[in-house]
């Protein structure tokens, strides 16, 4: 057969992400994906819309004192708080499920369509097929997570719009636009680190179900050690009885060192609210403990560890099976 | 010219090297041992037939030429290179089709085509596309689902899919499975056309017929081990056997009678012949055999053994009843077994 260098395979990592990526628009599963948030944000400009005009809005600046605003320093103020509220932390907080679907999909298909077998025999480096997919994972992160900062924008100026004020930029406007970005990059780094455990657990189980359990798992327990970690950090264990100090001793020491800790690390900031199990309750300041105790480096170091770990997970459990089915 | 005497001679090394070189190659799942012991050479240019029932071991032996699965002891060696150790020049040099037909079910055929040939880096692939869709005769429905194609299109496509990158050797595992016969036929044309212009073809197959028109080289596996290879035609070189046509109402009964005289290891049914290995002179005895039962055969003609019939008798298959033609199974008669072939079960 004559052969002509043009059609000559040369294979790579690049090559498979192109791969990956020429499937993932072709799909309409990760579009939808894409532009949920967008159009979730146009309809609710539209019903308050309908609002503003049959309706009788007054001007104000709206406000926002909701926990989780105050806990990541989103704004108790200003149409950015209440877009933040809305969108940033009502929706985007959830949404991130569908990121973890998306992901576990995308391995899952190859192997109930069967094309599992066909990349494996055109891809020389099976490590390439994985980190290709954990690359689209975060592109598709990525792409959520502008979505949601268009949409916010989008609802934060409309909003301006809905309670008549003025179109420009206020000091805590600009304030609740730089915090805001924070929790939603990081939101989905958090959950693009998940996202690549759950690729693992599907490449070891070979279904969307066991990739989602395990992020489920994964996530709840996570979540659970961190609020106690930072708990007991917190407020200290001097008012808990005898019995119950080993053990939030144990979690104190290991919040640094957990995935949610670490981007909380990142995302929270010293002077707003965090929760607390003392007397005392939740109050403003309170994370100067984390923040003394744990620096943002080893929160860096813990992600960027993480990231590697869950990606090597993956790398190892396609590489090392046979692909039988 | 020394450099260049030395290229020529590492040229023709690799072009007298056989394609494919097993050698005790071994594949154990836990307790299970699939692949046994397993030696075979392909040379450029054979269409090669795996050939043995389902479950024999072809498609481990496959998914191990092309590094899917690790051998437990052996090697497999393709074009020279090692499938494990050098995945990479194996794989340049080799496209598959392993077991079903398999693309994105959710793409047309064009997209499909274009995914996998930006998987291997094929740049401006968009010709070549073209050109391989025109091949399969698939251009017309391009631009259709992959979901929507029968399964022989489906199957052209996943062919058309594996001569994006020209392959020296292409690898099709059961490529007929499923078809009709128009489909079968398609595939043969293909396979036919394709080792023409110079590509090595291994095929695994169980339908014996299928490999025998398109394979000038075969291996027979049984449970996991070759028990034959060679060349289609030196296999079968000197085996005949006798196909013997009788009235439907007495195919029945000529089948016990022939196998109540001792040719059961021998014999099989064909439509409507019964088929029994050996040398054409044989007939006269099979004829005596069944006259003196009072059945006189309308045809009796010797015939070269297929693969099927030589599989059959490579394995020992012994057919346990008459299946297909005789349209109402009666319950067995009683025929006196015969101590000798023309013997008289009357005593007369």
């Amino acid at each position: 057969m004559a052969t002509n260098s043009l059609y000559q395979p040369k294979p790579s990592l690049l090559t498979s992400y192109r791969h990956e990526l020429f499937k993932g628009v072709k799909h309409k599963f990760y579009a939808f994906v894409i532009f949920i948030p967008p159009a979730l944000t146009l309809l609710i400009i539209l019903l308050q819309f309908l609002i503003k005009i049959f309706g009788n809005v007054g001007s104000r600046v709206p406000t926002n004192s909701s926990i989780t605003n105050s806990l990541y320093g989103l704004g108790d103020k200003g149409t950015f708080a209440e877009a933040s509220s809305t969108l940033l932390v009502g929706i985007g907080g959830s949404y991130g499920i569908l990121l973890i679907i998306a992901a576990t999909l995308m391995v899952a298909n190859e192997y109930r369509w069967n094309t599992i077998k066909m990349l494996a025999t055109r891809q020389p480096v099976r490590a390439n097929l994985v980190l290709s997919k954990c690359l689209f994972a975060l592109t598709l992160s990525a792409a959520i997570c502008l979505s949601f900062i268009v949409s916010w924008f989008i609802y934060a100026l409309f909003l301006k719009y809905f309670y008549s004020q003025p179109f420009g930029f206020t000091d805590y406007d600009l304030s609740n636009i730089g915090n805001g970005l924070r929790y939603i990059i990081f939101a989905y780094l958090h959950n693009f680190i998940l996202a690549l455990i759950a690729i693992a657990m599907t490449y070891r189980f070979k279904t969307i179900v066991a990739g989602l359990i395990f992020y489920v798992i994964y996530n709840a327990i996570d979540g659970t050690l961190n609020v106690f970690g930072t708990a007991f950090a917190n407020s200290g264990t001097a008012e808990l009885p005898d019995w119950l100090k080993p053990l939030a001793e144990v979690l104190r020491f290991i919040q640094p060192y957990l995935l949610s800790g670490s981007i909380n690390r990142i995302q929270m900031q010293e002077t707003v609210l965090q929760f607390s199990f003392s007397s005392a309750g939740n109050q403003i300041g309170q994370n100067s403990q984390i923040v003394i105790s744990n620096p943002v480096w080893l929160a860096w170091l813990m992600l960027a560890i993480y990231t590697f770990l869950f990606t090597l997970a993956a790398v190892w459990v396609f590489s090392s099976r046979d692909i039988t089915d | 010219m020394q450099a260049t005497d030395e290229g020529l001679k590492a040229s023709s090394e690799t072009e007298s090297r056989p394609v494919i070189r097993t050698q005790s190659l071994t594949k154990r799942f836990r307790t299970q041992v699939a692949v046994n012991n397993v030696g075979f050479e392909v040379q450029r240019g054979d269409v090669f037939g795996l050939l043995g029932p389902n479950g024999a071991g072809k498609t481990t032996i496959i998914r191990m030429l092309l590094g899917l699965v690790k051998p437990t002891a052996g090697t497999a060696q393709v074009f020279g290179f090692d499938t494990m150790q050098q995945r990479g020049e194996v794989l340049a040099r080799v496209s598959a089709i392993v077991e079903a037909p398999a693309l994105y079910p959710g793409m047309n055929g064009y997209d499909n085509l274009k995914a996998m040939a930006i998987a291997v880096g094929i740049q401006n692939p968009d010709r070549k596309i073209d050109d391989v869709l025109g091949r399969m005769g698939l251009s017309g429905r391009a631009r259709d689902k992959f979901s929507t194609y029968s399964l022989g299109m489906k199957q052209r496509l996943c062919i058309a899919s594996a001569l994006l990158t020209d392959p020296q050797l292409l690898i099709l595992d059961e490529p007929t499975n499923g078809l009709d016969p128009a489909g079968m036929v398609e595939i043969r044309t293909l396979i036919r056309g394709l080792a023409e212009q110079g590509v090595t073809v291994l095929l695994s197959s169980h339908l014996l017929n299928e490999v025998q028109q398109v394979c000038n080289r075969v291996a027979i596996i049984q449970m996991g081990q070759i028990i034959q290879q060679g060349l289609v035609d030196e296999l079968l070189a000197g085996k005949t056997s006798v196909q013997i046509k009788v009235r439907p109402d007495e195919w029945e009964k000529a089948w016990y009678i022939l196998q109540g005289a001792g040719y059961a290891p021998r014999l099989r049914a064909e439509g409507e012949y019964l088929i029994i290995a050996g040398p054409s002179h044989d007939g006269a005895i099979f004829n005596q055999a069944l006259a003196t039962n009072g059945i006189f055969a309308s045809e009796i003609s010797p015939r070269s053994q297929s693969l099927e019939e030589y599989y059959l008798s490579l394995t020992n298959f012994q057919a346990e009843a008459p299946a297909y033609y005789y349209p109402q199974l009666q319950p067995q008669p009683q025929y006196p077994p015969m101590s000798q072939p023309g013997g008289n079960p009357n005593g007369n």
